[in-house]
């Protein structure tokens, strides 16, 4: 009896030390796992790898002899407590005996005691238990234990023999395999670590090539032998076997479900770690807006000398536009998701920048459209110095994620959108309608509507600063600044665009800016190359080939108010620095020096028109209504590679990694460069709402469709 | 199943395993990754520690069977039974009572854990009786070397 109340008392005493115990080592390993999940593996890794310099551990093994003891003495952590070769080292501290710790280390609270899960399974393995002992037979039996895999102990029974085998056969070969393995594994996703049993078996069956009968047993024996005795023991023998092996192959069963649940909770820590992700990455775009708007404030107070420190004008800046403008900051914040603290802290430059900006508005009303835009250019000079934090959300989408959708954005099919980075703003045209819709991409929203071009918009390129330029059939190309149309919502269309290049004289097909260049290619047979700086236009260059009979028909059919779908003579353009690359509907691509105005290079190969090109510094890719993309080399000039599909190309864009095509299907079509593999995204094959037009950015894709759908994919 | 039973008797907790068995246990533990290595695994090199002689050893393997309980509530009725051996083994009876009694508490009907709980039970009295045995013999003798010397005294 005394010794029952003794022991109680410390058991007393080691819950009270293991709770703090368990606290400390608690919260660490929890820090451990959702920080760095893979270190203790990665730790093993570099032991086995990296065994005291440079000689891998295999070859120690094999030179030292010491077969079993690679990872002996390495390591007596606490954490490391495979590597403590016995229990002396594992509890051994300064503090008190091993019996003590042990007792302390390997204490279950008693609210963990009484947490087993009485779910059904577990209320079978109860009644399984009972059977078990109740020697109910053994057919019971295998079925109970078909019920739910064997025990742990079954399971240990079970791999003994293969254990007991693999010392006595061939020793060294093996364990130089598992060593091997041991690498391979660990290298491995934790899905491909099998278990002992699996591995002994996946080796007999590499070494053996075949399965061979239990011991004592031989093929010819059996056929030629007259002892039933011997039969019947063979037949026992072997049943035996038979046994063991459904054990083993339970095991592995549950060893299965077993990692289908680790993964299942990965999964939801992975959900959980993402959505932290989002959030940081909707803070740092907040604060970097912020941040812009500060460098914008002080870049206009030294261009106009206007330093003073006295805070009276600042205050009566504020009292004047304060109310109006601190409203309109705040119904763009981005949501309740940005941290409450951070949203004080800007409060005050806030209402400063607001007024700011006003005054910059109203003083380039005044000076006219050159001084709006040396307001960019030096705009841009800024973002140059500019700390970008790019988003990398999309990354951590599964490719062929949907990332959101907006249903019927327009009302007929979209002819054209761009969006400057994931997550960032989108801009879309439909069909029918001339208006330009502005969508928040990471807060899934429809932020503004731009009027002003006066027939549908063919065409749009965006860049990082939204700066959008459009293209319309209204043979007109607009310039806008999409950031005032997402500040204000309400501010009229015409202030939003900062110029109209207007010297075209037919719809604008295709339209292609880089730095201060601006292209455009029109149904008039001519391409323009404009100067962003001033607005005028540089040069004008003329296409000439014959189209045939083509062209007195798209020369009439193509009005203002004509809606019909004549593919356009200039398909696709793109401008880089001088190089400039167009293509055309005969089919040909060419590559022009805009120095000289001159076509330096035919790429032919099409056998109807391009829609589509573009080009990096290594290949130009091109779709086009024949059905195929072709992806050519700009160093040789010459074909690298060319895909078929199943449908005209109408659409398409790569990076280094993919090529994006949309081809009037339901899917848009993904090649992957590096796997080069194909793939589709989104949707339904045969759906009837094929996609019309597509863009693609670091891994974020958003397409346009014929009812006017836009979606975002993650590839 | 044919000759394995589904749990394990206390009979099976003795014997140990050869060096290299062991061994081979651990490296299996550890080339899948330690802390992450597949539960079975772990078990089976729990196990292999328990049965050996070495009581350090016996602890070591509890500790890992502690773990395992923690990890896997699947597995919490099985481990209560092998952590009640575990420490029935390494004398640790306050322990192993403790695991029993959960055991029956969770599966009120399982002849194996009260089997397993009266072993615990009479070992802790035959302990107790042994423990109140040397105390009433030391009693004893204080109280004989006591009137040794009172009746010294006496005359």
């Amino acid at each position: 009896m005394s010794s029952g109340t003794s022991g109680d008392q410390i058991s007393h005493f080691g819950k009270t030390l293991t709770t703090t115990a368990s606290l400390v080592f608690g919260s660490q390993s929890m820090e451990d796992t959702i920080l760095s999940y893979s270190s203790p593996y990665k730790k093993i890794l570099h032991d086995t790898i990296t065994s005291s310099g440079g000689t891998s551990s295999l070859m120690k093994v094999e030179r030292s002899g010491r077969m079993f003891t690679p990872f002996r003495t390495r390591n007596s952590a606490f954490q490391d407590i495979f590597h403590a070769s016995s229990g002396r080292g594992y509890f051994k501290n300064g503090f008190s005996d091993t019996r003590t710790s042990f007792q302390v280390l390997s204490y279950l609270s008693d609210a963990m005691l009484a947490d087993i899960p009485s779910s059904e399974s577990a209320a079978a393995t109860s009644g399984k238990l009972v059977t078990e002992k109740g020697e109910k037979g053994k057919k019971k039996r295998a079925e109970t234990a078909h019920a739910r895999g064997p025990s742990l102990y079954q399971g240990f029974e079970a791999s003994l023999p293969t254990i007991n085998q693999t010392i006595t056969t061939h020793q060294k070969k093996q364990i130089m395999n598992r060593d091997i393995k041991s690498i391979r594994e660990s290298d491995a996703t934790p899905e491909d670590v099998g278990q002992d049993v699996d591995i002994e078996k996946g080796e007999e069956e590499t070494t053996h090539d075949e399965f061979t009968l239990p011991k004592g047993i031989k093929p010819e024996h059996l056929s030629n032998s007259y002892s039933i005795k011997n039969l019947k023991g063979a037949v026992q023998t072997i049943t035996d076997n038979l046994d063991l092996l459904e054990i083993q192959k339970n095991l592995a069963a549950s060893e299965i479900r077993e990692l289908d649940l680790k993964m299942e909770k990965l999964k939801l820590m992975r959900d959980l770690v993402f959505r932290r992700v989002a959030k940081i990455e909707q803070n740092e775009l907040f604060l970097e807006k912020h941040l812009m708007n500060i460098r914008e404030r002080i870049d206009m107070i030294e261009e106009y000398n206007l330093d003073n420190d006295t805070d009276a004008e600042k205050a009566y800046e504020e009292a004047t536009s304060a109310p109006e403008d601190t409203k309109d900051q705040y119904s763009e914040l981005p949501d309740a998701n940005t941290a409450e603290s951070g949203e004080t802290v800007v409060q005050e430059p806030q209402v400063n920048l607001a007024s700011a900006q006003k005054s910059l508005k109203k003083r380039s009303k005044q000076t006219g459209y050159s001084h709006k835009n040396h307001e960019k250019k030096v705009q841009q000079h800024e973002f140059r110095h500019l700390r970008k934090t790019y988003p990398t959300l999309q990354q951590y989408y599964e490719p062929g994620a949907n990332i959101l959708s907006f249903d019927s954005a327009h009302e007929d099919n979209v002819t054209c959108l761009d969006f400057n980075l994931p997550f960032g703003t989108l801009c879309s045209a439909g069909k029918l309608d001339p208006t330009i819709k502005v969508w928040n991409l990471s807060k899934n929203k429809h932020v503004a509507s731009i009027t002003g071009h006066l027939a549908t918009v063919s065409c749009m390129q965006m860049d990082q600063y939204n700066t959008l330029i459009t293209g319309g059939r209204d043979a007109l190309l607009k310039m806008w600044d999409i950031q005032k149309a997402i500040d204000n919502d309400s501010i009229p269309s015409d202030e939003v665009c900062i110029y109209t290049f207007d010297s075209h004289i037919d719809e604008i097909t295709a339209l292609s800016f880089e730095a201060n260049n601006l292209v455009s290619g029109s149904q008039d047979r001519t391409i323009r190359q404009w100067d962003l700086n001033n607005g005028k236009c540089v040069q004008t260059l003329d296409i000439n080939f014959a189209t045939g009979g083509n062209l007195s028909r798209s020369m009439i059919g193509s009005g203002f108010l004509n809606t019909n779908n004549d593919h356009p003579i200039i398909g696709a353009i793109q401008c880089y620095d001088a190089a400039l690359a167009t293509g055309t509907k005969d089919g040909i691509v060419r590559l022009w020096d805009l120095r000289s105005g001159r076509v330096v290079r035919t790429l032919e190969g099409h056998s109807d028109a391009v829609t589509s090109l573009q080009f990096d510094s290594l290949n130009l890719v091109t779709g086009s209504l024949d059905n195929s993309i072709r992806i050519w080399d700009l160093r040789t000039g010459t074909l690298a590679d060319t895909f078929s599909y199943e449908h005209p190309v109408t659409c398409l864009q790569f990076d280094l990694n993919k090529i994006v095509v949309a081809n009037q299907e339901g899917t848009v079509k993904v090649y992957n460069r590096q796997e080069k593999k194909h793939w589709f995204c989104g949707g339904d094959e045969h759906s009837e709402n094929a996609v019309e037009y597509v863009r693609y950015k670091d891994g974020y894709l958003v397409e346009g469709r014929a009812n006017g759908d836009i979606n975002a994919w993650a590839i | 199943m044919s000759n394995i039973n589904f749990l394990p008797t206390i009979e099976d907790a003795y014997g140990a395993l050869s060096a290299e068995q062991l061994d081979i246990l651990r490296q299996q533990v550890l080339s899948e990754g330690g802390d992450i290595a597949s539960i079975q695994s772990r078990f089976n090199y729990a196990w292999g520690l328990v049965k050996s002689h070495d009581a350090e050893d016996q602890r070591l393997g509890v500790k890992l069977l502690t773990d395992i309980y923690k990890e896997s509530p699947m597995r919490r009725r099985e481990s209560l039974y092998y952590l009640a051996i575990g420490c029935y083994k390494l004398g640790e009876y306050a322990m192993a009572k403790r695991y029993a009694d959960a055991l029956v508490a969770h599966e009120p009907d399982n002849a194996q854990a009260r089997t397993l709980k009266a072993m615990v039970e009479q070992k802790i009295q035959t302990e107790g009786l042994k423990g109140a045995a040397l105390v009433g013999a030391g009693l004893a003798a204080v109280a004989a070397a006591a009137g040794f010397l009172l009746r010294q005294r006496r005359p």
